[in-house]
């Protein structure tokens, strides 16, 4: 039984991991890849001056999760991610799948 | 009579002089002439360069903060031709949205920043130049042009060509309410090839992750000194 909770909750988790990473993608305006430490804010607007338009880009400091982590180090922040979470998941998952029908079988 | 005659020959002389470098002159027709010094002024409005990588992988979209583009030109009004100046951009005031790849991206590897801290683009001379608009009661005028001169990027030069637009506006009680001078803006577009200035980033990333040609967009105002 123990081993099927453990399913279940691993494959539940990649819910709000997808959620989490459609929102922030949402938030973003496209698909993010590389989860990202900041967001550009761009502002247009008609200089009365110049009668140009004009873009003024400014960086608001956050976190929006990607698919990928955006770290190559050899840190904990290089797992952050939706593939390396959600792999982790399906795997825990797996092995639940795995050691149920196992204990199942024993139990035969 | 022999003085009038050198006085003559020297006037036949200058004159095909004189044409020639008229017919490679445009004036703004603002009823000002004189060369004056423009300096990047974020008081005029915010100076803006952006960049953009397109790769398979990923879009990077980045800017250079404000603080970082500096710029000085030489430039007069009735002879736009004339124009002349640099403008320098920090490597380390460029943000791509990821503190690690800012990191990267003023590595070795990629611009080297503590080895080559500067972009700089040396303004050679303005050619082609046409005027778009020009209204000398309101002091204000625009023109096309292609900006000549040379880029310098991770310690190598090439020379470039650049479209760009510029706006001359005379001083006015408008624009000193936001700095004292004429103001001139400058945009344009161009791209920028990573393998002509030997960048050759992290193994198999440019062509990936990168593109290997990167969009520049950029828009700075200037304010006479």
């Amino acid at each position: 039984m123990k081993w099927k909770i453990l399913t279940y909750i691993s494959l539940f988790l990649i819910l709000p991991l997808l959620f989490k990473w459609y929102v922030d993608s949402k938030d973003f305006g496209k698909a993010i890849i590389f989860s990202m430490d900041k967001k550009p804010v761009v502002t247009k607007s008609v200089d009365p001056l110049f009668g140009t338009e004009t873009t003024k880009t400014e960086w608001k400091s956050g976190f929006w999760l990607g698919l990928l982590p955006n770290d190559d180090s050899l840190s904990f922040n290089a797992l952050i991610g939706v593939l390396p979470i959600g792999g982790f998941l399906i795997v825990v998952g797996g092995f639940g799948i795995f050691m149920n029908y196992r204990q199942k079988k024993k139990r035969k | 009579m022999f003085n009038n005659k050198l006085f003559a020959i020297i006037i036949a002389l200058l004159i095909p002089i004189f044409s020639v470098q008229n017919s490679f002159s445009t004036s703004f027709n603002l009823k000002t002439s004189g060369e004056k010094k423009f300096e990047v002024n974020y008081k005029v409005s915010q100076p803006q360069v952006l960049f953009l990588s397109n790769a398979p992988l990923e879009d990077i979209r980045g800017s250079v903060n404000s603080e970082s583009i500096s710029g000085l030109i030489t430039f007069d009004p009735a002879n736009i031709e004339n124009a002349k100046g640099i403008i320098t951009i920090e490597v380390k005031g460029m943000e791509t949205g990821i503190q690690k790849r800012n990191g990267h991206l003023y590595s070795k590897n990629w611009l080297d920043g503590e080895t080559y801290p500067n972009i700089t683009f040396n303004l050679i001379q303005l050619s082609g130049v046409k005027i778009a608009s020009s209204d000398p009661a309101k002091g204000r005028a625009t023109a096309n042009a292609i900006a000549s001169g040379t880029i310098s990027i991770h310690g190598k030069l090439k020379t470039i060509n650049v479209d760009v637009n510029i706006t001359y506006i005379k001083e006015s009680e408008e624009t000193k309410k936001r700095a004292s001078g004429d103001f001139l803006s400058v945009s344009g577009k161009f791209d920028v090839a990573l393998k002509d200035f030997d960048i050759t980033g992290a193994q198999g990333l440019i062509g990936s992750k990168v593109g290997e040609v990167i969009n520049i967009d950029l828009s700075l105002f200037f304010s006479s000194k």
